[in-house]
Parts: structure tokens; C-alpha cells; sequence
């Protein structure tokens, strides 16, 4: 079965820096560690195309553990992780860029080896995570995702990403091109 | 110097300041986000604006990072000349957005400054889009 690598980010993804990775993976580890034990399988849903992956992690310890205790960022952060690394895995796509927006930053992706000199063709990713709850409530997540990058007035192309934690779901979904 | 070197730059401080935020350390992740934001502005000072997308992110990062940076100045500054340029739609209602965010921390003057950089913003605005109906009925 193929592996989702979420702990060496930084090694293929230019808009991840070490310690970033470090960061992501740490909550990404959280995350997972507050449902399941290492490894387990996770369905990886594009477009209605399921296929399964492996997911392994390492037993974040109970130091970690008070540190990540604040449920959203730490959901936020282990998503990010989760959901690079499924679209690589998905699309070959990779992290070449982030702009700070609001509250968080945003990434946006490029096929491997593409050179970038500015982001008119990059493909913006939009993340989100739920950390608990039914499948339903991870897709519901995703409708909410895509109507709001919809609504975001943004020149597409986006990709929405959310990864539900105790489901051990993925699911991804691409945004029309709109101009 | 280029666009992606810049901004590059850029998002490396900022990632570090995120990580410094998390770690508690509070002065070292605002100085992280003001070079973030100065290495953003400058990466918008090279840009080709025909680049109208990248020109939209690049703007909305920048106020973003001076705005977590708490340097409603700078901020304020960066804003009065975004307002005259030809950005896309979406950077215009996401700047908004960012100085319409509540700041519950940090000294009355600084959020007093950061409101009146969103009152200038929103005046801004609506003066483009008066200026645009006017333009459109008088077909030029």
C-alpha cells in the first residue's frame, strides 16, 4: 500500500522550511495519536476516486502532548501536513509558495520541477481539518471549503484539502477555472 | 534582486515567526513578521504588475504581515499605495478583511491606528468604486 510521507516535507516541498516541517508533523502526529495508533490506513477520496494509504507517525509523548493541547491550531497545523502530502500524493503536486492571509497562510502548489518566477499558474490549496466526527461531517467540511474559495473572488485554480483525523479521511477537491 | 527571491524570504521569517509565536517568544516572532513584511513589500516593489494575480497575493501578504507584526505605520503606508493600483478584486475585499479582524491584544494606540488604517481603506474603496460607476455611465 502506498505511504503518505508527512514527515519529510521540507525535503520535497520549497515553501516548507525545516522547522515548519517540524511543526506540521508534531501536530500532525497529535492529531492522530488522539484517535488512533500508528499505522493506520486512511482513504485518500479525489473527486470521488478512493484509493487507500498508509499513514504512519511517530507516539508523540505527554510533554507534546500538553503543548498541543489547543484543539484548533493544532488541527490546523496537523492538516496542513496531512493534506500536502496528499496532493502531492494525489496530483503531483508540491508546496512552492505561502502568503499570509488573515489568520493563517495559504500555499500554493506547482507540478515538480517547474520553475516559478511569480504565481499566475500556481494552483492555491486550501486546508482544513476536523477532529472528530462521521465522514459526512468531513465532506460537509469540504462543501464549506469549496464555496468558500468560490466566494473568495479569487483567480482560480484551487484545490480544497480536508483530512478528518478519526475517520481517516481525505478528501480532495479541484475548483473550476474561472478565467 | 527577484519576485521569488523576496518573497521567498519573506515566507521563510514568516514560517519562523509562526513557530516563535507557538514557542511563546513573543518580541522575537513580531520582529520575524515585520522582515517578513519588509522582504513582501519589497518583492512587490520588483513585480511586473501585469502579474495581476501575484501582485493580488503578494499585497495581501504584505499588509498581513505588518498587520501580525503590529506595525500599523508601515501598515498604513503599504495601504495608501496599494490603494492606487489596479488590484484584482480579491485582494481588495481580503485586505479589508484583514484590517476588519479584531486585535484583542496589544495597547489602545495600536488598534486605534489599525482602525483608522481600515476606516482609510474602506474610504479608499469606496471612492475606486464611486470613481469606477462614474467612469462606466460616462463610458470612459
Amino acid at each position: 500500500m502506498p505511504r503518505l510521507d508527512i514527515k519529510a516535507l521540507s525535503e520535497r516541498h520549497h515553501a516548507i522550511t525545516p522547522a515548519i516541517a517540524a511543526d506540521l508533523y508534531e501536530a500532525a502526529c497529535v492529531c492522530l495519536q488522539r484517535h488512533h495508533t500508528s499505522p493506520q490506513t486512511f482513504d485518500l477520496d479525489d473527486e470521488g476516486n478512493t484509493t487507500e494509504v498508509e499513514v504512519e507517525w511517530d507516539e508523540p509523548d505527554e510533554r507534546t502532548l500538553g503543548a498541543r493541547a489547543g484543539e484548533r491550531p493544532t488541527t490546523e497545523a496537523g492538516a496542513s501536513a496531512i493534506v500536502v502530502a496528499a496532493v502531492e500524493h494525489a496530483r503531483g503536486l508540491f508546496a512552492v509558495a505561502r502568503a499570509d492571509v488573515g489568520s493563517g497562510a495559504d500555499y500554493y502548489l506547482l507540478p515538480n520541477g517547474v520553475p516559478f518566477d511569480d504565481l499566475e499558474e500556481a494552483v492555491r490549496l486550501e486546508v482544513s481539518g476536523v477532529n472528530r466526527g462521521l465522514a459526512r461531517r468531513v465532506r460537509r467540511r469540504l462543501s464549506e471549503k469549496v464555496r468558500q474559495v468560490r466566494r473568495g473572488d479569487d483567480n482560480l485554480p484551487a484545490i480544497a484539502g480536508v483530512v478528518g483525523f478519526e475517520p481517516r479521511l481525505v478528501v480532495l477537491q479541484e475548483l473550476e477555472i474561472l478565467s | 534582486v527577484t519576485w521569488r527571491e523576496y518573497h521567498t524570504a519573506s515566507s521563510r521569517a514568516a514560517a519562523e515567526a509562526e513557530v516563535a509565536v507557538r514557542d511563546n517568544a513573543g518580541d522575537r516572532a513580531l520582529l520575524l513578521y515585520r522582515q517578513a513584511a519588509e522582504a513582501e513589500e519589497a518583492a512587490l516593489s520588483v513585480l511586473d504588475p501585469a502579474k495581476r494575480r501575484t501582485l493580488g497575493i503578494t499585497a495581501v501578504s504584505a499588509v498581513a504581515l505588518w498587520c501580525k507584526g503590529r506595525d500599523y505605520g508601515r501598515a498604513k503606508q503599504l495601504v495608501d499605495r496599494l490603494a492606487g493600483q489596479d488590484l484584482p478584486p480579491f485582494a481588495t475585499r481580503q485586505i479589508g478583511e484583514i484590517l476588519a479582524l479584531d486585535e484583542p491584544v496589544g495597547p489602545e494606540r495600536s488598534r486605534s491606528i489599525k482602525r483608522s488604517v481600515r476606516q482609510m481603506w474602506e474610504a479608499l474603496q469606496r471612492r475606486s468604486s464611486s470613481g469606477n460607476a462614474a467612469a462606466r455611465r460616462t463610458g470612459t
